[in-house]
């Protein structure tokens, strides 16, 4: 290592490669310093070019970071005067840079610098003025001026990025902030119907949406619909009402768009980059950029693309269905719901369009004789539903209606022996349903306008006394969009609440089943995985029954899986159950 | 007072295997015997030892001359051997090189002053044990840690820049081999 060779070894006249294995148990600042002991070691490290990952570098007033996450490592510094903090903070970068040469993968930039968004120049993928309101709350934060905030937005050069997060609103139209890949703008009181449909980006999030109203939205999506929004790189766009304010009315933001209602599907977001976490860009995502979408409402672009509008809480998110052609392509030759489907069944059209079926829809003779095989999954439009008698076999048959969802009357429940078949669901349906003559072994009942808390509740509690024999039920789900109240559903049957993991694994599991949303979301033939339940026996044969309460959907598993022995509740030997331990709840 | 009852006490090592034994002899003419298992781990000792055919009935005598390892170093690295030659192989752990954490016994074994170290690695190196390699560098990182660059200076001996333009004029200036 030394340019001269000593009697002793030394660090310095060790072979190179023997150097090079003990710098890579150094860390940062160890690196540094040993970099700074002579010449020859920064010559060294330099030429070792250590790959640490990106920097994350936050400035703010009186101090300012530099970040390697992927090293898990930080350097801070802190200085009163601003021209002196910025100078530092340069000179501190070009040290960093001279040893490890990597991008800024994000800059953060205090908006109470502005008198000084002159001295920034640097180079970035993403870059974030300000912070969330919070932040500042100790803080008096400055008015950050148009003219300032473009001078700041044209002087760095952020390639994929932009959040303008305030605390004060930040308002500017440079014409950056339209082409930036991604884009997040807090405090947007200031934006009119006539920004966003002028955004050319790929993800947005607007947030604190004072501004825009029901309506501009709907606006906004009927254009999108049309073909109006010049936009062909947008793949989700959100609006956020923002803190304290009522959340967005989906009948008014949907009105006119003929959705149709969609649960579990999984948005893949195209070309997929990591740093797109830095900020707040597309919400909670996986970190391959798979985006769950519990329940959306669909339809298609003029075009044929699809578009889901999906309402959590006071956040409306847009996603269009347009990031991969090749995806799509494939799509096609998969059925609906197919389990590898990342990108979600395609939207159906609404049936009114049709006033009759093509004429081949019922002679499947001809294709089962050169394609011999089973139908697994028949859709039909219930207009059409009385034509079929018995012609075909299959292992799935749904019916459904895009409107107005599925209208079962006297008539279809006889014909099609829906209280006996396997799998059961039904949707948007005002009809009562006889909970006890149920036979099915997976029942999904989904916005039923009949069925009320203190039903579900009787039923629990006939379940429990024997008084209604379901033998082969295994899973019994009750979904209201408005929500439950568990108590009154829960009232009476001396639950246990058991809170440790557990996997309830379904008997039988069928793939096929997948092809519908019979099953909640998560349980395939590994199981899901249980963590807050109210337990209760079935006092006839001691099967164990979970149920598990969210906000709009109530689900009763059944623990029917095996050869289940009558026994005491919270039997230490029961395998079903983990919660011997578990407390009794107030119920 | 109970009387322990005459048994013969076997060794544990003894009792898995009936070893190989192998004879090395360091710089300083120290004369070692390393078992088969661990000799394997120094990759040039069993290059030298298949090259050299030898086997069960001739090892012992046949002992091998390492010319470039002292005593000292050699002794370290025959318990270090011995103590890991039924170690499973360990997965490549480059990625988390800088969270592996030294086991005790190898951290007490390699509590050495610095120049011994230095020694050590090298003699490592020459005899290819990867594992005793591994663990010396990171003895040698350690060494570094919330350390200033003048104290790394002194524990690296690292000459500074000054130091090192002065021995490389001298060395220059000296007359060669021919001169």
């Amino acid at each position: 290592m030394s340019s001269v060779s000593r009697t002793s070894p030394t660090l310095a006249t060790l072979p190179v490669d023997m150097v090079k294995h003990i710098t890579d148990y150094l860390d940062i600042d160890s690196l540094w310093n040993l970099a700074c002991t002579s010449k020859v070691f920064m010559e060294f490290i330099q030429d070792l070019k250590i790959r640490t990952g990106g920097y994350h570098v936050d400035i703010q007033k009186g101090s300012y970071r530099i970040e390697l996450p992927a090293e898990h490592y930080c350097y801070c510094n802190w200085e009163e005067d601003d021209d002196y903090l910025i100078d530092d903070l340069n000179k501190d970068f070009k040290d960093f840079q001279s040893l490890f040469p990597e991008n800024i993968d994000f800059l953060r930039i205090d908006p109470n610098l502005v008198r000084n968004f002159d001295r920034f120049h640097q180079e970035c993928t993403v870059l974030s003025i300000g912070a969330h309101p919070m932040e500042y709350c100790r803080f008096k934060a400055e008015t950050c001026p148009t003219e300032k905030l473009d001078l700041l937005l044209n002087n760095v050069n952020f390639r994929k990025g932009l959040a303008l997060n305030g605390p004060k609103p930040l308002v500017t139209e440079n014409k950056k902030i339209f082409n930036i890949d991604w884009l997040l703008i807090r405090n947007v009181t200031w934006i009119t119907p006539e920004f966003i449909r002028k955004l050319k980006n790929k993800i947005v999030y607007l947030m604190g949406t004072e501004s825009l109203t029901e309506k501009d939205i709907n606006e906004y999506l009927k254009d999108l619909k049309s073909g109006k929004i010049d936009n062909r790189n947008l793949q989700v766009i959100g609006f956020n009402t923002g803190f304290g304010r009522p959340r967005y009315d989906r009948e008014q933001v949907l009105n006119g768009l003929d959705t149709t209602q969609v649960l579990d599907q999984t948005y893949k977001v195209a070309d997929y980059d990591k740093r797109i976490e830095s900020e707040l860009f597309i919400g909670t995502s996986s970190a391959n950029g798979d985006i769950k979408i519990f329940r959306s409402f669909d339809f298609n672009r003029d075009d044929g693309t699809k578009v889901s509008v999906e309402f959590m809480y006071r956040t409306v998110r847009v996603y269009i269905w347009n990031q991969d052609k090749e995806q799509e392509k494939e799509k096609v030759t998969k059925k609906r719901g197919h389990a590898k489907d990342t990108n979600g069944p395609a939207a159906k059209n609404p049936y009114s369009h049709h006033s009759s079926p093509p004429p081949n829809v019922y002679n499947c003779g001809v294709s089962r004789y050169l394609l011999p095989g089973n139908i697994d999954y028949l859709l039909i439009d219930p207009k059409i539903a009385g034509k079929f008698k018995n012609v075909m076999d299959c292992a799935i048959l749904s019916i459904v209606t895009f409107r107005k969802g599925l209208a079962l009357n006297g008539v279809i429940p006889k014909m099609w022996k829906i209280w006996n078949i396997d799998w059961l669901q039904i949707r948007n349906s005002s009809i009562p349903i006889p909970l006890s003559m149920l036979y099915n072994k997976i029942i999904n009942l989904w916005d039923i306008s009949t069925i009320t808390e203190p039903q579900i509740n009787r039923y629990l509690l006939d379940i429990r006394d024997g008084a209604i024999d379901q033998p082969n039920l295994s899973l019994i789900q009750f979904r209201k969009q408005s929500g439950w109240n568990s108590q009154e559903i829960l009232s009476g049957l001396g639950t246990v609440r058991c809170q440790e993991r557990k996997i309830y694994k379904l008997k039988d599991f069928d793939e096929k089943m997948r092809m519908d949303t019979f099953l909640p979301f998560g349980l395939d033939e590994n199981g899901i995985e249980l963590r807050d339940t109210f337990d209760f026996v079935r006092r006839k044969d001691g099967v164990k029954c979970s149920v598990v309460l969210l906000d709009w959907v109530v689900r009763v598993y059944v623990w029917n899986q095996m050869e289940t022995k009558k026994r005491a509740r919270g039997h230490p030997e029961d395998k079903d159950t983990n919660d011997a331990t578990a407390k009794k709840s107030c119920y | 007072m109970s009387v322990e009852p005459e048994v013969p006490i076997v060794q544990v090592e003894e009792v898995r295997e009936n070893p190989v034994l192998y004879k090395i002899i360091s710089s300083d003419n120290h004369v070692f015997t390393i078992s088969e298992h661990a000799v394997k781990l120094s990759k040039t000792l069993w290059d030298l030892i298949t090259n050299l055919g030898l086997t069960a009935e001739n090892a012992l005598d046949n002992p091998i001359p390492v010319e470039n390892v002292n005593g000292k170093n050699m002794e370290t690295i025959v318990q270090f051997c011995e103590r890991h030659k039924y170690d499973e192989e360990e997965p490549e752990y480059t990625n988390y090189i800088r969270e592996f954490v030294l086991p005790e016994w190898d951290r007490q074994l390699l509590s050495i002053d610095n120049e011994e170290l230095f020694q050590l690695i090298l003699a490592t190196n020459y005899l290819d044990i990867q594992k005793l390699m591994d663990y010396c560098c990171r003895v040698i990182g350690d060494m570094a840690k919330d350390k200033t660059p003048e104290e790394l200076r002194i524990i690296y001996g690292i000459p500074t820049d000054a130091e090192d333009d002065a021995l490389e004029r001298s060395a220059s200036d000296s007359p060669g081999p021919s001169g």
